[in-house]
């Protein structure tokens, strides 16, 4: 407020105003942006349950060749977890379509055989960069049966549009 | 204008004072014929999105969607925006300092960028280069691409010796004083830009440019991405900076007022040299090995970037109540709509400072990396930054241009109410485009994808759930149009009208 220094009653009413308001707003821009970063802070550390999983990450230069056989589809890895390796390539997704059980913790491990690529589950918060040379890991699960969409949304090349998979996740067996 | 500020001392001659005028006219007519064409291709890209493919018809200037994308990209982003700032961050600190620049230096900032300009066309327009304007390897473009972006980074830098000297220069007349506000903020910006582009440099110089001439046969894409966005998130804050340049330093006289507090206009850009630097990495959120502590630092550092401007929406919003209540405005809202409406580049910019709370606050959701997982690579990304370069940074050069081509030409803006139309129209058409961009990417539409070459029936089925918000999109591309019309009508009207101004 160091240039507002009028002589009449109407720069002296605003400088007055105008620094006191300036002090609260400031005060109220850092409270607020401390409390984003509390909140965002605390879900970092207690609570991973937000979004999904995706800190999986296994660098080889060799891992779309080494990748298990593309038609292997789910392998059951626990009592109801089962983990698939999905590979992307110009431009198609394989395996697709993809069946699963409803309710089942499903762990994707993502990579790709030439450019970058995006897999996205629309409907979802799979979001994971597909990178040559790096496995890529998210964990999630359906709750809902019905078709999802995986959609490439990175660009990856002239057919990058058409480069969508589809889960199919089939209704859970009434017990 | 009253620009000229500075000392009685040393002061440039008129020819001096034409030259500058002239060289300041070459990067503002470059900058804004590149805006030209970016802008025109661009409503193809928000029609695209409502199902209706306007690229078969464009052939053979466009081939496909995304060589129209590329260039769009690069020009609106980079050439548009170099341009106008290497200009305006060099004339503006040389009147405000009433010293002449080293003029063959910025000649030469000129000279290299507009050559890398010529090579990036050439690569772009002959449709071997669609790769859009974040180029990730291992897709790749021609050579003459990267070269082009090579030198337009490198000239880029050149304001910034430019600006040294200028102080420095300064200071020898006039020792002990404090360097004047726009210098300041100009040669704060220009410090931040070469701090950042380290990481564009290095992924272009060491990997990109020997991988595309064919030295080198491979490229490690996720160093390449990490050195991009060192520099990619701040190249965002060198669109944005040259704004606030503006709203400090020149809307407060411009709307009739002053800039209430001096102090505040400095914290802001030391507080935006320090926080804007070590964000980049937030655009790799999604990247598989991100460890979710450095999502949490990043997320914290992202937060604190938005306090500079927090500050600044209350010292320009303080500035713009000063000057409405100056002008007779009474109440709460009154010193608001008493502000001068009817000046072109008020409006232009006041516009443009709205949409910006809006593109701030979707940007805070895209830096918040929970919420980013959902909205990442959707079309909420083009949604958000279009509320801020496309219309925060790209209007208020627009508002610039408005009182600059009388002040450099001499001539008389064409017509005050086209260049009203075309604020107005540019702030209702980016606005609707951006809610239809926003919310359907809540729907997980992709960002930068060819969807109307898609059969109709797979494109009804994937993203018909989304069918309003991807109207609003083309509805506002089309609006755009408009604005961008009335826009260049006034700008290249008054540019060759032969009607002497006051």
């Amino acid at each position: 407020m160091s240039d507002t220094t009028g002589d009449s009653a109407f720069e002296q009413a605003f400088h007055k105003s105008a620094e006191r308001h300036e002090r609260v707003w400031t005060f109220i821009a850092v409270v607020l942006l401390c409390l984003l970063l509390a909140g965002s802070m605390f879900f970092v550390v207690s609570d991973y349950g937000v979004v999904v999983r995706t800190d999986g990450f296994r660098r080889d230069p060799a891992a779309a060749a080494t990748a298990p056989a593309a038609d292997a589809g789910l392998v059951r890895t626990g009592a109801n977890a089962y983990a698939v390796f999905m590979l992307a390539h110009l431009w198609t997704w394989t395996p697709s379509p993809l069946h699963m059980p409803q309710g089942a913790a499903i762990t994707f491990h993502v990579t790709s055989a030439d450019v970058l690529h995006g897999f996205e589950v629309q409907g979802t918060t799979i979001n994971v960069t597909v990178i040559l040379g790096v496995t890529g890991s998210v964990t999630d699960t359906f709750d809902h049966p019905g078709t999802y969409y995986i959609i490439c949304n990175e660009f990856c090349g002239i057919e990058h549009q058409a480069m969508i998979g589809r889960i199919i996740v089939d209704p859970a067996r009434p017990s | 204008m009253s620009l000229a500020l500075g000392g009685s001392a040393a002061l440039p001659t008129t020819h001096t004072l034409a030259a500058e005028r002239h060289t300041m006219l070459a990067f503002l007519i470059s900058g804004f014929s590149a805006l030209l064409v970016g802008a025109a291709i661009g409503p193809l890209q928000a029609l695209n999105y409502a199902g209706i493919d306007a690229y078969p018809y464009l052939r053979p200037v466009l081939q496909t969607y995304y060589q129209g994308l590329t260039i769009h990209g690069v020009l609106n982003g980079y050439i548009f925006t170099f341009f106008v700032t290497c200009g305006l961050l060099v004339y503006l600190p040389a009147r405000e300092l009433g010293l002449p620049p080293n003029m063959t230096l910025w000649r030469f900032c000129f000279g290299v960028m507009a050559a890398g300009t010529v090579l990036l066309l050439f690569a772009m327009f002959d449709n071997s280069s669609s790769v859009l304007w974040t180029f990730y390897p291992p897709l790749q473009g021609s050579a003459f691409f990267y070269l082009g972006l090579t030198l337009v980074a490198l000239g880029s830098l050149l304001p910034l010796p430019v600006l040294l000297d200028l102080r420095a220069r300064w200071k020898a007349l006039r020792p002990g004083e404090l360097t004047p506000l726009v210098t300041y903020m100009s040669l704060t910006t220009m410090l931040m830009w070469m701090l950042a582009a380290i990481g564009v440099a290095i992924e272009l110089v060491v990997q990109l440019d020997p991988w595309a001439l064919g030295l080198t046969r491979t490229v490690d894409p996720i160093i390449a991405r990490t050195l991009f966005w060192l520099t990619g998130h701040p190249i965002v804050y060198f669109w944005l900076m040259p704004a606030y340049v503006s709203w400090y330093g020149l809307l407060p006289r411009e709307a009739g007022g002053k800039l209430v507090s001096d102090p505040m206009a400095r914290l802001t850009f030391a507080l935006l040299l320090i926080f804007s630097l070590p964000v980049g990495s937030h655009h790799q959120f999604q990247d598989p090995g991100f460890s979710p502590i450095w999502r949490g630092i990043l997320t914290a550092l992202t937060l604190s970037v938005a306090l500079p401007s927090l500050i600044t929406a209350f010292t320009i919003g303080l500035s713009l109540e000063y000057a409405g209540r100056l002008r007779g405005g009474r109440g709460l809202f009154g010193w608001f709509t008493a502000l001068p409406w009817r000046n072109p580049s008020v409006a232009a910019q006041v516009l443009a400072m709205l949409t910006f709370i809006f593109g701030g606050a979707t940007g805070i959701v895209s830096g918040s990396w929970q919420l980013d997982n959902i909205v990442h690579n959707t079309t909420w990304i083009p949604g958000h930054f279009h509320l801020t370069v496309g219309t925060a940074s790209a209007m208020t050069f627009m508002g610039a241009a408005f009182w600059m081509v009388p002040h450099l030409t001499g001539r008389r803006l064409l017509s005050r109410r086209l260049a009203l139309a075309a604020a107005w129209l540019w702030f209702i058409g980016m606005s609707v485009f951006a809610l239809g961009m926003l919310w359907s990417g809540l729907h997980g539409v992709p960002r930068r994808a060819w969807v109307s070459f898609l059969p109709h029936g797979v494109y009804q089925r994937i993203y018909g759930v989304a069918h309003l918000p991807l109207a609003l999109a083309a509805i506002g591309g089309v609006i755009l149009w408009l604005a961008t019309i009335a826009f260049y009508v006034v700008f290249f009207g008054s540019l060759f009208s032969l009607e002497p101004g006051q």
